[in-house]
């Protein structure tokens, strides 16, 4: 998969996760630019990316993610 | 830095202007309420010329009836003390600042351990009720000093009425009747379940010691007759508590009525309000007793 | 010592003098500042200052070791460093802080069985300010391990970053990475910075002295002495409980971010006022901020990522977990483990409602107040923190129950009223919760003045509160109510 589609599938996990049908992620989006993305819904989206992409993250992983390009990075290695 | 100084200057004026004005009211309203404390503190302070004065703590304040002392010994009496455990520090503050205006005839002090032992419930900060007189007499500001309190009183006039307000506020609904001449009587009955004598098991503070000296001397320098009292308990220590008073009383030729053992009072419920003080009916009993033995001169 | 007293004052004054006297010499600014942290910490409990060098200096070492092994990718080693380093805090705060608890309750629980063991307690004593240090340090490391930050090279900035004195005491729980960034920048004279940081400092010394510490002497008189009080009573007392929770540590907060400002550092925001929430989630996110984000990150996310295949089940054990940590931070005895659990289950109704997912704003009218029922769900979370603190504020699990037993049965009495202490702390209560309300829904408000004055509103207010202190504050702790029963 091209990195830019897996950015745009995330935007779309993102999109159905949070229910915001007009959002647009990039590479440096964090959880600050997003309202409804906090520590709780943070998991629910890590959930719906796992089942949307079929794989699985560690912990350390997903602890390390600082904005959406780490994530996009990490999807784009397994 | 310049503009910094500059708003501090301005801050320190201002607080000036506000603390000396809202202080000035405040020193006002505390001469006219009639709340347990402001009204105790300032009359005997600051206005009080009776013949007799009562000194002491709660029990003094609750136990002697100035109106039958003045029938028996025909001189004008007020009951000058003040709830609150207060101590040789307040007492010698307030008989400084009482000499500032008049001297009394006689001074009856209803002595109490707090004014010779380290007891911890009862130490220097008593004095700090003196803060309203901060600048009244020597005696009270060497008090105030060794109660902490005396630079702040100096700085601020508001401090010196620091928890007061409502309180002032109230004013003339305060609890104190002034045609009781500063006796607040207690009505009620104890309850004597689980009842124990109050022990003291704490050392002699020689500062307090030198204090009570300095009391008895300041008296006898005044021409004031002084007269220890002590006032019964319900229930009674088995400890010989006033040997101390009792050793001082005899060092400077005074008298010393000890009731703290009186039959007529000890173990008698339906004349005490609570475990140390008498109710309305005891005072009355107590006061009556004590008018017939003293011998002011 | 603590800030809001005359000692602190003039150690102020001298360390800010000499402060700024070395601007802008950072590293002398720096050094300066940790021999000030290490003396006020030595005022306090001299013998534990030993072991707050020890454990920063243990903690600098293995977040060096982290590092580098990160760096020479031995992910392995990495890990078993991190855990090292979260058993050390962790067993530092067990050692001091629970050994008595646990082996006390081990004690009485080998007891029960009859089996009757002589153990005694190590009667620790707990070092002041441990249970915020420790957090410090440990979010240090972790922080480290996860890449959020490099490891500090410089062993006297993360010593003063675990040091800093005006929040080594009782917090806020700075996260390493604004704080170190800070003392890599000279802290200039900033006349703005002094005159914020000092409003912060007044308005903590009001909350503190003039509200929490008058509503402790009724509270205290009431709750110390509660088998001699009425029902009514014993229930007002404790719903003003949360209150004076709230003025007293909020307002040591303040103190403690003012002073600071007041040394050009922005330490994290603590409190921001809790009670206008309407359910549990709410309250702690806005209720001891850092110490609820600490354990968010390094609690409850952890927790929740590695059970997230369980779901919303998944999620109900992490946020029962983290709180019981909560509640357990908070002391050694049962009374606060369950008070942790108490709080936890309160989360569950939210999150089986799908409620805790959402942000839920709080509707206001077109005056801009807030609307009746929301009104409603704010009360009725101030009485649900209510029991919670009652359990709190019990010495242990029977005198909790032993309070909740006389409540029936003491109906009759009548109820204690000291009208100067309650007069008192009432007016200026309804200062805080006046600025409290501006605060969260008119922010763009302030108090009149006119416009003549509206420059000098800086000294009038600084006076203004220095006169309300000095009238309405708690100097000594000598004060008490009389209370004849």
């Amino acid at each position: 998969m091209e990195r830019n589609e897996i950015l745009e599938k995330v935007q779309d996990v993102f999109r159905e996760e949070l229910e915001l049908d007009d959002l647009e992620l990039t590479d440096e989006t964090t959880a600050d630019d997003v309202e409804e993305w906090d520590s709780l819904s943070h998991v629910q989206l890590v959930v719906a990316l796992e089942k949307a992409f079929g794989i699985k993250f560690t912990s350390r992983e997903i602890l390390s993610w600082d904005n959406v390009g780490d994530l996009v990075d990490c999807i784009a290695k397994k | 830095m310049k503009k910094l100084l500059l708003h501090i200057l301005i801050v320190a004026c201002l607080f000036f202007l506000f603390d000396r004005s809202l202080g000035l009211g405040l020193k006002f309203l505390y001469s006219q309420s009639n709340a347990t404390d402001e009204y105790k503190i300032s009359y005997s302070n600051a206005t009080t010329r009776d013949s007799v004065l009562f000194f002491g703590s709660s029990r003094t304040l609750h136990h002697y009836v100035p109106s039958i002392f003045e029938k028996e010994l025909g001189l004008s009496c007020y009951n000058a003390a003040d709830w609150g455990i207060k101590n040789i520090y307040y007492h010698y503050g307030q008989l400084s600042n009482i000499l500032t205006r008049y001297t009394p005839k006689a001074i009856v002090f209803e002595i109490h351990p707090c004014d010779w032992l380290e007891t911890p419930f009862s130490g220097k900060e008593r004095a700090g009720a003196l803060a309203p007189y901060c600048g009244m007499s020597d005696g009270c500001d060497e008090m105030l000093k060794l109660s902490g309190k005396y630079w702040p009183c100096l700085l601020s006039t508001v401090y010196r009425y620091s928890g007061s307000l409502p309180n002032l506020l109230t004013g003339k609904l305060g609890a104190m009747d002034r045609s009781l001449k500063g006796w607040k009587p207690m009505d009620g009955i104890l309850d004597t379940t689980g009842l124990v004598a109050e022990e003291y098991p704490f050392p002699v503070d020689q500062e307090r010691v030198a204090l009570l000296e300095r009391f008895i001397s300041t008296c006898q320098q005044h021409h004031i007759q002084l007269v220890f009292v002590e006032s019964p308990m319900y229930l009674c220590s088995a400890q010989d508590v006033f040997q101390f008073p009792r050793d001082l009383a005899v060092k400077h030729n005074l008298t010393f009525l000890d009731h703290y053992r009186d039959s007529d009072f000890v173990g008698h419920a339906e004349l005490f309000y609570d475990f140390g003080h008498l109710n309305r009916k005891g005072a009355e009993l107590y006061s009556r007793k004590l008018s017939k033995e003293l011998r002011i001169e | 010592m603590v800030v809001n007293s005359l000692t602190f004052l003039w150690f102020f004054l001298v360390v800010m003098a000499v402060y700024y006297l070395c601007q802008p010499k950072k590293q002398v600014q720096n050094i300066f500042l940790l021999v000030c942290s290490y003396w006020f910490y030595a005022q306090i409990d001299v013998k534990m200052t030993g072991l707050l060098g020890v454990l920063t200096l243990a903690f600098w070492l293995m977040g060096h070791g982290i590092g580098k092994a990160i760096e020479k990718e031995k992910e392995r080693q990495a890990s078993l460093l991190t855990t090292l380093s979260v058993a050390v805090g962790i067993g530092a705060l067990f050692y001091f802080k629970y050994l008595d608890f646990f082996i006390g309750s081990f004690v009485a629980a080998a007891n029960l069985i009859g089996l009757h063991l002589s153990w005694t307690t190590l009667h620790l004593v707990v070092p002041v300010g441990l249970s915020f240090f420790t957090f410090k340090l440990m979010s240090y490391t972790l922080d480290i391990y996860h890449g959020k930050i490099e490891r500090e090279r410089n062993v006297l900035d993360f010593a003063n970053y675990i040091a800093f004195f005006p929040t080594i005491l009782s917090g806020p729980i700075d996260r390493p990475k604004p704080f170190l960034k800070q003392l890599k920048q000279s802290r200039l004279f900033i006349p703005d910075n002094l005159m914020s940081g000092f409003r912060r400092v007044l308005w903590g010394m009001f909350m503190k002295m003039c509200i929490a510490d008058r509503l402790d002497l009724y509270v205290s008189a009431v709750w110390n002495n509660y088998e001699h009080h009425s029902a009514s009573s014993i229930l007002f007392a404790s719903l003003l409980y949360p209150f004076q929770m709230y003025a007293d540590f909020s307002g040591y907060s303040e103190m403690a971010i003012g002073v600071a400002l007041m040394l050009g550092f922005k330490v994290a925001e603590n409190f921001k006022r809790p009670f206008f929430t309407i359910n549990i989630a709410q309250y702690w996110s806005r209720w001891h901020m850092t110490l609820t984000s600490w354990l968010t990150d390094y609690v409850f996310m952890p927790l929740n990522i590695k059970l997230r295949d369980w779901g919303t089940n998944g999620t109900i054990a992490a946020i029962m977990l983290n709180m019981t940590f909560i509640g357990m931070w908070h002391g050694a005895d049962w009374t606060f483990f369950l008070f942790g659990i108490y709080h936890g289950l309160w989360y569950i109704p939210l999150m089986v409602s799908g409620q805790f997912f959402k942000k839920t704003k709080i509707k206001v009218n077109s005056h801009g107040w807030p609307t009746s029922p929301f009104v409603m769900k704010m009360v009725g979370n101030y009485l649900v923190v209510t029991f919670g603190l009652m359990l709190f504020h019990s010495n242990n699990i029977s005198e909790f129950w032993d309070v909740l037993c006389r409540l029936p049965q003491a109906w009759n009495g009548s109820l204690f009223f000291d009208m100067p202490t309650l007069a008192n702390a009432a007016i200026c209560s309804i200062a805080l919760i006046y600025v409290d309300i501006q605060e969260e829904w008119f922010p763009k408000k302030r108090l009149y003045l006119p416009t003549w004055a509206e420059r000098w509103r800086w000294e009038l207010t600084v006076a203004v509160e220095i006169v309300a202190i000095l009238l309405f504050g708690i100097f000594d702790s000598n004060q008490f109510i009389y209370f004849q029963f």
